[in-house]
């Protein structure tokens, strides 16, 4: 039996696809090359190592490729991919360009390719996760900055950052992802930025944020809408997992006020005016 | 009336908001807007929810009224005049900080604005064209605002909203003119549908580039207009809904019509009693059918007759259609045009598409048509692959029914019982996008809406 040989990469798109450049420059059979993480590999016997050093102009190379050769739905697939948290995520995008070069744009309609459903399917995760942040992330108003942080599986924030800086250009936010360590920083009126922040920074920043009176209301205005007696809890995680809820102002334990209490203080003051 | 202005906001927006939630709509969708400098949103056509509350419906607006005071006594709703409710307004002030304040945390999508009737129709809609006016000129608030056509309001002050506002809708209230008149003092379907005609016409004018005196650029209603009407206060069949739903798209062209299950707030000799269980699993029914009427080509006549006028709640639409009409199953999946393949039970508007593409680069098989998004354990069935059945069963309306009604049982349970799947229905706005021909958000959403794919 062959030895297999593994390429080890950034965990970055850049870094994927300087390692696809490489796999494939060596001219060696796919059944013989897996690309992984350079990140927590665990080594493995009978199996040769190549590290892989990010190269920009590579990896520009194999994306333009991608664009002309197979399209651009094909690209945006792969580049969602290559966010994904799947352990094999780049031997998934390996084994699809292969295929893809091989049958050019058509390749991204062969449903029945169990390769370019992979693919898909790592893709559709990702996306989903990105839409998710985008309906659930919640922003902070310090006085100075918007600010949130987020727990994602995947690296969704490049996808995000696209979204709020389209929706927010005449404010300055940031979004802090916290389990890549990673920040989007937009500033009113310039283009956002991606960077790489420190743990100890958002825990920092995020330390001293309390809730305000907006927070509140819109606790309020959330137990308020739900219709009494309809209660749904199954079809609400459903809608909203459990996980997403972390940052969630409306579901943070908080002591709910005495509705009616409150309402009937409202009116007495109401009728002696 | 109880009236009370001196709340403090968060007082209004608890007793506003608890007298908007049995509205329907919250939807967002229908129009794509970039975010522009100097200005605060963008809309996305596919529409976004931004949370899920107790009983399972999707926030997407901040759904408040302007005011519950009210000049009407229409006999199902909780703000009639007749009810002895805490009536307060809000300021279009109050309103604007509320909205922007929420949408620059990311908690909504923008406003839906609805309102009690104070004074007269005009003087309320003027109330919240000030509002709106505010929140777009003043405020550059650049993301999605819904608001309500009040029936009777000066049709010039309509036309002012509708420069504003991305979707308005005019609530049909009930199906019928007679259960209008009914129910409903004061008001008529006349009226009603006047400021619908009129947006309507307002949109066309638009589109075959009439001028019109609104700013320049000013888009009128771009989300197109919806309506909703009450179901199981009165006692109209399915028929006769889906055949106004029907004549509504095609005479009104509605973005959407939405069905909501009567909610018995009132003691009223004239409407079922209080504590009665809204009709859920009927309403579903008719979002499903509404379904089918917008996407899958069907005909409310198809569906239901004079005959035969009501669904029977226990199976969906489609497939109660697909067992009346077995002559045209099995279809073979290699060969069948789009639109048949649209009308076999299990295969949904994607996988259609899917199908017609995938085959042309290989013959398809049962395990294909799993991957693709088919839902077997339904479509079974119904096709052929190759020419064969997927298991050895028979072609027969007793036994599909059975064993398809054994499948439902649990879930039909879960909505005839304890939940509200309404909302799932309301998604489909952001989900099938005939609007937003592009990929959209929610449909993506890992086969959440698989249920509707009936």
């Amino acid at each position: 039996m062959e030895d297999l040989i593994i390429y080890l990469c950034e965990d970055t798109p850049d870094g994927i696809f300087t390692a696809i450049y490489d796999a494939w420059k060596s001219g060696i059979p796919e059944e013989g090359i897996s690309i992984q993480a350079e990140r927590n590999h665990a080594m493995q016997m009978f199996t040769e190592y190549v590290y892989v050093q990010t190269d920009l102009d590579k990896a520009v190379k194999v994306a333009q490729a991608i664009e002309n050769k197979i399209g651009g739905e094909a690209y945006d697939m792969v580049y969602h991919a290559a966010l994904s948290c799947e352990t094999d995520r780049m031997d998934a995008i390996y084994r699809f360009l292969k295929l893809g070069f091989r049958y050019g744009r058509r390749v991204t309609s062969m449903h029945g390719d169990e390769r370019v459903c992979r693919l898909f399917e790592l893709s559709r995760s990702v996306r989903n996760e990105a839409h998710a942040f985008r309906e659930f992330l919640r922003f902070h108003d310090t006085g100075k900055a918007l600010i949130a942080r987020m727990n994602p599986k995947n690296q969704v924030l490049p996808l995000i950052g696209w979204h709020f800086s389209d929706r927010f250009p005449d404010e300055d936010f940031v979004i802090l992802d916290e389990n890549h360590d990673m920040g989007v920083f937009h500033e009113k009126g310039r283009r956002w930025y991606l960077s790489f922040v420190d743990r100890g920074f958002i825990e920092e920043v995020f330390g001293q944020i309390q809730s305000g009176r907006y927070e509140h209301l819109w606790s309020r205005f959330f137990q308020t809408i739900a219709i009494a007696g309809r209660e749904n809890d199954k079809c609400q995680k459903n809608m909203c997992p459990l996980r997403y809820r972390k940052y969630m102002v409306e579901f943070q334990k908080t002591p709910v006020s005495d509705l009616v209490g409150e309402i009937g203080g409202a009116i007495d003051r109401g009728s002696g005016a | 009336m109880n009236i009370v202005n001196k709340l403090s906001l968060e007082e209004k927006l608890v007793v506003l908001s608890d007298a908007a939630k049995y509205d329907a709509a919250c939807t967002s969708s229908g129009v794509d807007r970039k975010g522009k400098l100097g200005a605060l949103g963008n809309a996305a056509a596919c529409g976004i929810c931004h949370s899920f509350s107790a009983d399972g419906r999707c926030i997407s607006l901040l759904k408040i009224l302007y005011t519950n005071e009210c000049i009407y006594d229409c006999r199902y709703c909780v703000n009639r005049r007749s009810n002895d409710t805490l009536r307060t307004s809000f300021t279009p002030e109050e309103v604007c900080r509320l909205t922007i304040e929420f949408y620059r945390r990311n908690y909504i999508e923008g406003l839906f604005l609805s309102s009690g009737i104070r004074k007269n129709p005009t003087h309320t809609m003027e109330e919240i064209y000030q509002a709106l006016y505010l929140l777009r000129e003043v405020h550059h608030f650049n993301g999605y605002i819904h608001v309500k056509a009040i029936p009777g309001a000066d049709s010039e002050v309509i036309e002012k909203v509708g420069f504003l506002a991305d979707r308005m809708s005019t609530n049909l209230e009930l199906p019928t003119a007679a259960g209008l008149e009914e129910l409903a003092p004061g008001k008529n379907r006349k009226v009603i549908l006047a400021p619908m005609r009129q947006i309507q016409q307002g949109i066309d004018d638009e589109k075959s580039n009439i001028p019109r005196i609104g700013k320049a650029g000013a888009s009128f209603v771009p989300a197109g207009q919806s309506t909703q009407m009450i179901v199981g206060a009165t006692p109209e069949s399915d028929y006769q809904i889906l055949t106004v739903a029907q004549a509504l798209y095609h005479q009104y062209d509605l973005k959407r019509v939405f069905y909501s299950a009567y909610v018995a707030v009132n003691d009223d000799s004239k409407l079922p009693a209080v504590g009665t269980k809204p009709p859920l699993l009927r309403e579903h029914r008719l979002y499903q059918a509404d379904w089918l009427l917008r996407y899958y080509g069907f005909k409310a006549q198809e569906l239901l007759t004079e005959e035969r006028p009501n669904f029977n709640v226990y199976l969906d639409p489609k497939c109660e259609w697909a067992l009346r009409h077995l002559e045209y199953f099995p279809v073979e999946v290699n060969r069948a045009s789009y639109e048949m393949l649209l009308r076999v039970p299990g295969i949904g508007v994607k996988s259609a598409r899917r199908i017609v593409m995938a085959r042309r680069s290989s013959r398809l098989d049962f395990s294909n048509l799993k991957r693709i998004g088919v839902v077997l354990k339904r479509a079974h069935y119904f096709i052929t692959c190759g020419g064969k059945l997927m298991y050895q069963t028979k072609l027969d309306e007793d036994y599909i029914t059975r064993r398809i009604l054994e499948l439902d049982r649990r879930k039909n349970w879960e909505l005839e019982y304890d939940i509200t799947f309404r909302q799932l229905s309301l998604f489909d706005d952001m989900h099938m996008g005939a609007d937003s021909a592009g990929t959209d958000c929610r449909e993506e959403t890992d086969g959440r809406f698989d249920y509707l794919s009936v």
